[in-house]
């Protein structure tokens, strides 16, 4: 029998249908995964078998645990089956930890709920725990707080209360999507690693194929609310039966269209040459040294005209901190940035605005980078201000339908508003807002890591186009090692605050010289190497 | 789509919103009250305000005199009309001085960081070091009692707190993309607070305008009661109240109807501003 058996569940909250007519088996010690892009229901399944559905959400079909109906369970008898039952490990492991209760504390607590165990052999339990999540390895110990945790440890802590009670079903809900790449094969190791120890099984909700390919026994695909396809890895990815899964996976291997790389006489347009920077600390007493957090240790890059430059490295390493300065945001502490050969920071207020024009940029956030109080033609003229009396009324208007013409948006879109359009349009309105003054260079920032994978494929191809059609230099910035391969030239591998590594994109991926620049590679997830292996061990 | 349709379905939406709302419409219905009653006042009152008749003294609420009069025979409901002006003058004042200092402030301070930020803020810090009610009652004693010193005093109290309430949304702005890509864009801080910031923040600071109007309601009471404020023959409800005090036994709707008003008038406000914080958020829109 099934452990986990979902028979023709239906969910709509309010009016809106949500789920409609899934079903889904689950037996013991198994890993399941669920793909799909966001809002395809991959979540809100696995909140109807918590039964932590929002307000106002109707369900019908039934879903059993262990031949235990959980949709006739009143709320009481869920908050036993909550943790014993089932463990949950969540995306974002700041957010589920309480930050003022150490991590022992947190831990003791989902043992003391579940397990009838007195003082002694709970905090056996939490270290038993700690050791089987890795933390005792790293030397985090039970009176550690989340603060003074990485986020990796944080999502160990997260397992670690989530197998707290052996659970007979762990589900983890996008669990590595918050981390970085090598964290997060880590951390899907230990996923792996302590179902099988415990005998759990997994479902595993992610919107990254190769994650699942290579984790996954069984792959459900979702769309709109209900199971397109289901199957094994291989058989799913190698003869895939829906057009979604179909799709997804041209996505996710999708290349946007070649650029021929520049000539090698084209001129430098950005020259940051030993830039550096640093934050102030708190002191550690009161009359303590002072101290600082150096984010920039004497970081050299430049960008030819029409090149495209990729910046990539993990997150706290001083990507967007390089950004804010070769924007002239941010004045750094020791260095130059020379645009055009003069140099930004030793430019008067006018001199600076003359050259804005030339560099611009796209930011990660599609919903925070627009003020939702102005309509989309204001935001993408904003710039044009910097153009002065040139640009007349007439001029300024048929340079923005311009803008929006070449990201593939319509003229009436000017008059809309940002929240009425999707993520992968509003990437569309900041790269429109980007061009709209006709740079030599645009700096984008992480600009497709918040997007599902078919609309990342369309806006690196777009960037693609803008590029062959204005001659545009990019340097772009990502921790995706995969896009910065299909979109870039030359390459820069950062690691806290240096480049380690710089080349051409092809000789750094194929022949990387830096142990950091191997590390990066091994970990990231790769579809077709998930399956090539897969495909061996059948062999075997 | 054309502009205004969307704009329409924005503006429809937030009516809608506020009409559903009930501590929005009672708060609205009772400070519409109190503007309207403080308006009336300068064109009727159903007696001269100010008019002493010893032989109508200290009557119960009657046909003639709906609210009863007090120990000088004044009509109580002409006062309670005039208090109304009084009070609201007294507090549009001092919560205007609040908003026309405190605003600029609190956006100058996000604007630049650093020293201005330290300045002004450890300025505000000493501002609210000093319990608001004595200093007030200070400045009225050292400058002399009336309405106009009393609004100075309690419009110097508004000053920090809208420089705070300001600066702390401004600053979160700051943070936020859109700002940067203004800067991307080569605005300067002055624009990008004029076009940005402030529209952004302008809604918080009217929620808190309505708390602080409340606060002034009250502190223009408290004023008036120990003499500092309105000045006699100007009626005004804390005044009302102080002489209502000896007269508690032998007539308590003396002290029930200026009490009365005051509670109603800080509650509608306080209301109205629960109700506004609702209603100007977009976010529950989203949640809805």
């Amino acid at each position: 029998m099934a452990l986990l058996d979902i028979d023709r569940l239906s969910l709509s909250i309010g009016a809106q249908p949500i789920l409609d007519d899934v079903s889904l088996t689950v037996r013991a010690g198994e890993t399941v995964g669920i793909v799909g892009e966001s809002g395809s229901g991959k979540s809100m399944t696995a909140l109807s078998v918590m039964r932590l559905l929002p307000a106002g959400a109707r369900t019908s079909g039934s879903i059993r645990l262990d031949g235990e109906d959980l949709m006739t369970r009143s709320e009481r008898a869920m908050c036993g089956i909550r943790g014993r039952k089932i463990g949950l490990v969540f995306q974002e492991p700041m957010t589920a930890l309480n930050p003022v209760r150490t991590v022992g504390d947190q831990i003791a607590e989902a043992v003391r709920l579940h397990l009838p165990l007195g003082r002694a052999a709970v905090d056996a339990r939490v270290a038993t725990l700690l050791k089987r999540v890795g933390l005792a390895d790293q030397g985090v110990g039970p009176d550690r707080y989340p603060h003074q945790l990485s986020g990796g440890q944080r999502q160990r802590v997260v397992i670690a209360i989530a197998i707290a009670a052996d659970p007979k079903l762990l589900i983890a809900d996008e669990p590595t999507t918050a981390l970085d790449v090598t964290v997060q094969a880590q951390i899907l190791a230990l996923l792996r690693d302590v179902a099988a120890a415990e005998g759990a099984a997994l479902v595993l909700i992610t919107h990254d194929l190769a994650v699942v390919a290579d984790m996954a026994d069984r792959i459900a695909v979702m769309k709109d609310g209900r199971i397109v396809e289901e199957a094994a890895p291989l058989a799913l990815f190698r003869a895939p039966k829906s057009a979604e899964t179909r799709r997804l996976i041209a996505a996710t291997t999708a290349t946007p269209r070649p650029v021929p790389a520049p000539k090698a006489d084209a001129p430098l347009l950005v020259e940051a040459e030993r830039v550096a920077r640093a934050y102030p600390l708190p002191r550690a007493r009161l009359f303590g040294p002072r101290r600082e957090a150096r984010v920039l240790d004497a970081v050299s890059v430049s960008v030819r005209a029409g090149e495209s430059a990729g910046l990539v490295g993990e997150s706290g390493s001083g990507k967007s901190t390089l950004a804010r300065t070769i924007l002239a945001l941010d004045r750094p502490d020791g260095g130059t940035v020379r645009f055009r050969g003069s140099d930004l920071f030793a430019m008067t207020a006018s001199e600076l605005r003359s050259v804005r024009p030339e560099i611009q940029a796209v930011f990660q956030d599609p919903y925070g980078s627009f003020d939702p109080r102005h309509t989309v033609g204001r935001i993408v003229g904003e710039p044009l201000h910097l153009l002065g009396s040139a640009c007349a009324p007439d001029e300024r208007r048929r340079r923005i339908v311009d803008a929006l013409d070449h990201v593939g948006l319509a003229e009436a879109d000017a008059a809309r508003y940002p929240h009425q359009f999707s993520g992968g349009q509003r990437q569309r309105i900041a790269i429109a807002r980007a061009i709209v003054t006709r740079p030599a260079l645009v700096v984008a920032d992480e600009p497709v890591s918040a997007l599902d994978v078919s609309l990342q494929a369309q806006v690196l191809d777009l960037l693609a186009r803008l590029r062959l059609e204005m001659n545009l230099a990019l340097l772009f910035i990502s921790h995706d090692l995969s896009v910065v391969r299909a979109v870039t030239d030359r390459v820069y591998v950062m690691q806290s605050g240096s480049i380690v590594e710089s080349g051409a994109t092809n000789a750094v991926f194929s022949r990387p010289a830096h142990a950091y620049t191997r590390a990066l590679l091994d970990a990231a997830p790769s579809l077709e190497r998930a399956l090539t292996r897969r495909e061996a061990a059948t062999v075997d | 789509m054309s502009e205004t349709a969307i704009d329409g379905v924005n503006r429809r939406s937030m009516v809608a919103r506020a009409l559903r709302h009930p501590s929005f419409l009672i708060g609205a219905a009772i400070t519409l009250t109190l503007l309207a009653a403080a308006l009336v006042s300068f064109v009727w009152t159903p007696f001269p305000v100010a008019e002493v008749v010893i032989r109508d003294r200290l009557q119960p609420p009657n046909p003639v005199h709906w609210l009863g009069t007090d120990a000088f025979g004044r009509d109580i409901f002409s006062m309670l009309l005039v208090g109304a002006r009084n009070s609201l003058g007294v507090a549009v004042v001092a919560v205007a001085i609040g908003i026309g200092i405190g605003v600029p402030l609190g956006l100058a301070a996000a604007a630049e960081g650093g020293l201005l930020d330290s300045i002004l803020m450890r300025g505000s810090d000493l501002v609210f070091a000093f319990p608001a009610l004595v200093t007030a009652v200070m400045i009225t004693a050292i400058f002399g009692p009336g309405a106009i010193n009393a609004m100075i005093a309690i419009g110097i109290f508004n000053v920090p707190v809208f420089a705070r309430v300001t600066r702390g949304a401004a600053r979160a702005l700051w943070g936020r993309e859109f700002v940067l890509a203004a800067r991307v864009a080569g605005k300067t801080r002055a624009r990008i607070t004029v076009e940005h910031v402030l529209p952004n923040v302008a809604s918080l600071i009217i929620v808190q305008s309505t708390i602080q109007f409340a606060l002034a309601i009250l502190a223009e009471a408290g004023l008036s009661y120990v003499g500092l404020g309105t000045q006699p023959p100007m009626p005004s409800w804390g005044k009302m109240l102080a002489d209502a005090q000896t007269m508690m036994a032998i007539a308590p709707w003396l002290a029930i109807v200026p009490g009365l008003a005051i509670v109603a008038s800080v509650l509608g406000l306080n209301l109205l501003g629960d109700g506004l914080r609702d209603v100007l958020d977009p976010r529950l829109d989203r949640t809805r």
